[in-house]
C-alpha cells in the first residue's frame, strides 16, 4: 500500500498509508489537486498540527480507516451525543487542552467522523454545568463586566425551547 | 507551563457546532460564559430554533420590555402569549415591527389583544414568514371584518408567499367568508391547524347554491379550500371540529390530494370514514385517531382491511379506542411504527403482544404509550423485550402488569429511553428501581391467606377475590420494604440509573422510599422529574435527589411530606431549577418558600396551591425578588388565610 510523509507543525515526521490520509479532506484534495500520489517522497507539512496531536489524529484515522463515510449534517435532524462507541469514548479520555486541539486539528484536516465525535464530547461535558463550572472545566476566563453580565441573563429570560 | 493551561479558544464556528449538540437551556448557560461565547451563542442556526416568548399581562403598547439588545432581535421565532398589542399605524412602532418582521420566520400571536386591521398591518411586514399562528385571537375574528378589502388581500398574497403553515386554532368566531378571505393570503400553504373550531356541517347541495357563510366556519367551504389547495396541502389538523364519517370521505376523496399528516383526535368519524382515507392518501404517515370511539367498534373485518391500508403509517395514536376482536391480525399490517400510543386502549394485552411481536417494527418503533392498558406481567415483559431501540415508554397507571420484574426486563432490554412514565403503578417497589435479584423472592413469597390476615386485623371481609388481592399486594410491598431495608449485597442486577439517557421521568403516586433515591438515583442528563403523591420519600431523600441530579429543571413534588428543611436542600443544590411545583405540600411554610429568592433565581413557574401554611403576601414578595418568576400558582390559599382568620 503506497505511503505518504505527514510533517507535523515541529517537524517530525510520519509515514501514514495513502487510504488512512485520505480521510482528511485536505490531505486527500492536496494529493488530487496537485497529483502528489505518485511521488513517493513528496512530504506533505502540517503547519497547523503539533506531533502529539498528529499522533493521536493518525492513531483515530488508522482504527477508523473502514468507516462509511460520516453522514452529513441535518438541520432539521435532531442531534445526539449518546452514540459516541466505547472504543472513541477512550481514545477521547484526554485533558481538555488535547480535546480542543484535537477539534481544531480535526476542522483543519476536515476529518468528519473525528470532528464529530470531539464536538459531542465536549458538548457533553458542558450540558447540566453552570457558566462558572463550564469556565472551571475549560480554562477560560470571564471577560465579562457584572453589568454586561446581569445583561445577557435579562436576555435570556425570554428565549424558550418550543 | 501556563500556556499549557490554557487552551486555545474555539473559534466562533466550532463553538456554533457545539451548541448544536445542546439544548436551549443548556445554550443559555454557555452564552455567560465570556464575551466570545456569547457571540457564538447568538448565530443564525441557533436562533432558528430558539423562540422569543413573551407572555402575559405585558402591556406591549410602550414596547418590548427590557429588551433591548440589538442581539435578541436576530432571533427568527417569536411567540406572544396573552398580552395586548397596540401597532399604532403612525406611531413609533411602526418602526419597530418594520425591523422584527422582516427577519422572522414564524410568528404566533396566541389569545393577544389586537385589531383586526394592526394584525394585517403587521403581516404586511412579514415576507420571510414560514409559520404563521393565530391562535385564539376573539377581538381579530370576531367582527368579521379582518381583510374585508380586496387590495390588502392582493397585498398579503405577494407578502406572504413562503408560509407553509398555517395554525388557527381556538377561533370560534372563524367564518367562512374570514375563513377564505385568510386563505386568499396564503398561497402556498401545506399544513393547516383547525384544531377546535367548530365546523358546521352543511347539507351538501350544488355548488351554485352554496354561499360562504358570514357568521359560521362551514364543512363545504374548507372542503372547497382543500381541493384548490390540493396538491400543496401535507397536513391537517381538524382536532375537535365535529367531523363525522362523511364529511372525512369527501376530504379523503379529493383529487391530487396527497395528505402525511392528519390529525382527527375527539371527532364523531366511522369506519368508513377512515378507511376511505387510508385508501385514498396512500402518503399517510402520521394518523391521530384519539378518542375517535366508533372507529373501530363495528366490524373487525373493516377494521383489518383499515390496518392493512396503512402499511405506511409511522405515528399511530388509538388513545382510548376500543377494538375489541383482532387487534392481533390489525397490528401485525403495520411494519413501519416509529410512535405507537395504545393509552387505554380496549383490548386485549395478548393480542397488543401478538400483534406486536409479528408487526416488523422491532426496530423502528421509538414511542410506546401502554398507560391504563389492562394487561399481565408476562405480555408486558414480553412486549418490552420486543422494542431494543425504544425511546420513550409510558405505563403510567398500570396497576397490575406493572411490577419489579417488568421494570428489570425494560432496564434489560431498552437502554435507550428518554423519557418513562411509571407513575401510579403501585406494584413497583424499592427492589425494582434498586435492581434487587430478590425481586422474585418477593414475587413467590407466600402470604398468609387473605381471610386469616383479616381475621388476625379484626376487620370485616367480604370473601371477594379483588379485597384478597388487595391484601396480598399489600403483604408483597411490605415484604418487598423490608427486604430492600435489610439488603447489603446491591450489585447483582441493574439499577434505574442504567437508563444513562433518562431525560424525564414520572414515577408519582409509587411507594419509592430513600432507599431508592440514595441506590438507584444518579442520572447524568435527567432534566424532568415527577414523584407527585410518592409519600414515603423523606426530606433526606429529596436532598439525596438534588444533590445527585444537579440537571433537574422540572420539579414536581407535589402533594408529598417534604418540610421546609427538605426545600431548602433541594433548591440549593437544584441551581437550574425552572419549574417547581409543591402543591398541597401541607408541612411548607412561609419561610420555606422564601428561600427560594436566594436559590432559585431562574425560576419560572411555582405551585403553590393549597399550602396552608404560605401566605399570599410571601408570594408577592418572592415574585419582588425573583424577576423571572412569572407563572405562579396558589389557588386556595387566600381562601385559606381567611378560613385561618375566622378560627383565631
Amino acid at each position: 500500500m503506497p505511503t505518504i510523509k505527514l510533517q507535523s507543525s515541529d517537524g517530525e515526521v510520519f509515514p501514514v498509508d495513502v487510504e488512512i490520509a485520505k480521510q482528511s479532506v485536505t490531505i486527500k484534495t492536496m494529493l488530487d489537486d496537485l497529483g502528489m500520489e505518485d511521488e513517493e517522497e513528496e512530504i506533505v507539512p502540517l503547519p497547523n498540527v503539533n506531533a502529539a496531536i498528529l499522533k493521536k489524529v493518525i492513531q483515530w484515522a488508522t482504527y477508523h480507516k473502514d468507516d462509511p463515510p460520516a453522514p452529513e449534517d441535518d438541520e432539521n435532524k435532531e442531534k445526539r451525543t449518546d452514540d459516541i462507541t466505547s472504543w472513541d469514548a477512550d481514545f477521547l479520555k484526554v485533558d481538555q487542552g488535547t480535546l480542543f486541539e484535537l477539534i481544531l486539528a480535526s476542522n483543519y484536516l476536515d476529518i468528519k467522523g473525528l470532528l464529530d465525535v470531539t464536538c459531542k464530547t465536549v458538548a457533553n461535558m458542558i450540558k447540566g454545568k453552570t457558566p462558572e463550572e463550564i469556565r472551571k472545566t475549560f480554562n477560560i476566563k470571564n471577560d465579562f463586566t457584572p453589568s454586561e453580565e446581569e445583561q445577557v441573563r435579562k436576555e435570556n429570560e425570554w428565549c424558550e425551547e418550543k | 507551563m501556563a500556556t499549557c493551561d490554557t487552551p486555545p479558544p474555539l473559534p466562533e464556528e466550532l463553538l456554533v457546532k457545539i451548541f448544536g449538540y445542546l439544548n436551549l437551556n443548556d445554550v443559555l448557560e454557555c452564552s455567560l460564559v465570556n464575551r466570545h461565547w456569547y457571540r457564538a451563542t447568538h448565530t443564525q442556526g441557533l436562533h432558528r430554533r430558539t423562540w422569543l416568548r413573551f407572555r402575559n399581562q405585558l402591556d406591549l403598547t410602550e414596547g418590548f420590555p427590557r429588551v433591548t439588545a440589538p442581539h435578541l432581535w436576530a432571533f427568527t421565532k417569536i411567540h406572544l402569549q396573552g398580552i395586548a398589542l397596540n401597532y399604532n399605524e403612525g406611531g413609533s412602532w411602526v418602526h419597530m415591527w418594520s425591523q422584527i418582521m422582516p427577519r422572522l420566520s414564524s410568528l404566533v400571536l396566541e389569545k393577544v389583544e389586537a385589531s383586526p386591521n394592526d394584525l394585517v398591518a403587521i403581516l404586511k411586514w412579514g415576507h420571510n414568514l414560514r409559520e404563521i399562528g393565530l391562535i385564539n385571537l376573539r377581538d381579530v375574528f370576531m367582527s368579521g371584518t379582518i381583510l374585508e378589502s380586496k387590495l390588502e388581500r392582493s397585498c398579503l398574497n405577494g407578502v406572504l408567499t413562503k408560509v407553509t403553515t398555517l395554525d388557527l386554532a381556538h377561533n370560534s368566531f372563524l367564518s367562512d367568508v374570514v375563513f377564505e378571505r385568510m386563505m386568499e393570503c396564503v398561497p402556498n400553504l401545506a399544513h393547516l391547524s383547525l384544531r377546535k373550531c367548530p365546523i358546521l356541517k352543511t347539507p351538501m347541495g350544488p355548488a351554485s347554491e352554496k354561499k360562504p357563510n358570514r357568521s359560521v366556519l362551514t364543512f363545504s367551504v374548507l372542503l372547497e379550500f382543500i381541493r384548490k389547495q390540493a396538491q400543496r396541502l401535507q397536513s391537517l389538523d381538524l382536532v375537535d371540529t365535529n367531523l363525522d364519517g362523511m364529511r372525512l370521505q369527501d376530504i379523503a376523496e379529493v383529487d391530487n390530494l396527497n395528505l402525511r399528516t392528519v390529525k382527527l383526535a375527539k371527532n364523531p368519524i366511522s369506519q368508513e370514514g377512515v378507511l376511505h382515507l387510508v385508501r385514498c392518501q396512500k402518503s399517510l404517515t402520521s394518523l391521530d385517531l384519539d378518542q375517535c370511539r366508533r372507529v373501530f367498534l363495528d366490524y373487525p373485518a373493516t377494521s383489518l382491511q383499515i390496518f392493512q391500508e396503512m402499511e405506511q403509517i409511522q405515528d399511530l395514536n388509538l388513545r382510548l379506542l376500543s377494538i375489541p376482536k383482532g387487534l392481533d391480525t390489525c397490528l401485525s399490517k403495520l411494519h413501519n411504527l416509529v410512535r405507537l400510543d395504545c393509552t387505554a386502549l380496549d383490548s386485549s394485552s395478548k393480542h397488543l403482544r401478538k400483534g406486536l411481536a409479528s408487526s416488523k417494527s422491532q426496530k423502528s418503533l421509538r414511542s410506546l404509550n401502554v398507560s391504563s392498558f389492562m394487561s399481565s406481567p408476562e405480555n408486558f415483559r414480553a412486549i418490552l423485550s420486543l422494542f431494543p431501540n425504544l425511546e420513550e415508554f409510558s405505563a403510567e397507571n398500570c396497576q397490575e402488569a406493572m411490577v419489579d420484574a417488568c421494570l428489570h426486563t425494560l432496564l434489560e432490554t431498552c437502554p435507550k429511553i428518554k423519557a418513562l412514565n411509571i407513575g401510579s403503578c403501585p406494584r413497583l417497589s424499592d427492589l425494582g428501581f434498586c435492581g434487587l435479584a430478590k425481586v422474585d423472592q418477593a414475587d413467590q413469597v407466600s402470604f398468609v391467606g387473605p381471610i386469616e390476615c383479616m381475621k388476625l386485623d379484626g376487620k370485616i371481609f367480604l370473601g371477594t377475590s379483588a379485597e384478597g388481592e388487595v391484601i396480598n399486594d399489600a403483604a408483597r410491598m411490605s415484604t418487598a420494604r423490608t427486604l430492600a431495608e435489610t439488603c447489603h449485597d446491591w450489585t447483582d442486577m441493574a439499577k434505574l440509573d442504567k437508563l444513562s439517557h433518562l431525560e424525564r421521568l414520572t414515577l408519582c403516586n409509587s411507594d419509592i422510599t430513600d432507599i431508592s433515591i440514595q441506590r438507584a438515583f444518579n442520572f447524568f442528563c435527567l432534566r424532568e422529574i415527577n414523584l407527585s403523591k410518592c409519600l414515603f420519600i423523606s426530606d433526606t431523600g429529596f436532598i439525596m435527589l438534588s444533590e445527585r441530579n444537579p440537571s433537574l429543571e422540572v420539579v414536581d413534588i407535589s402533594q408529598t411530606s417534604i418540610t421546609d428543611s427538605g426545600l431548602v436542600g433541594c433548591v440549593q443544590a437544584l441551581r437550574r431549577l425552572v419549574k417547581l411545583n409543591v402543591s398541597q405540600c401541607r408541612s411548607l411554610t412561609s419561610s420555606g418558600i422564601l428561600q427560594l429568592a436566594q436559590f432559585s433565581t431562574r425560576l419560572r413557574n411555582l405551585d403553590v396551591s393549597l399550602c396552608p401554611k404560605i401566605k399570599t403576601e410571601t408570594i408577592d414578595d418572592l415574585q419582588s425578588r425573583l424577576p423571572r418568576l412569572r407563572n405562579v400558582k396558589i389557588r386556595g390559599l387566600e381562601i385559606l388565610e381567611c378560613i385561618q382568620t375566622f378560627e383565631d
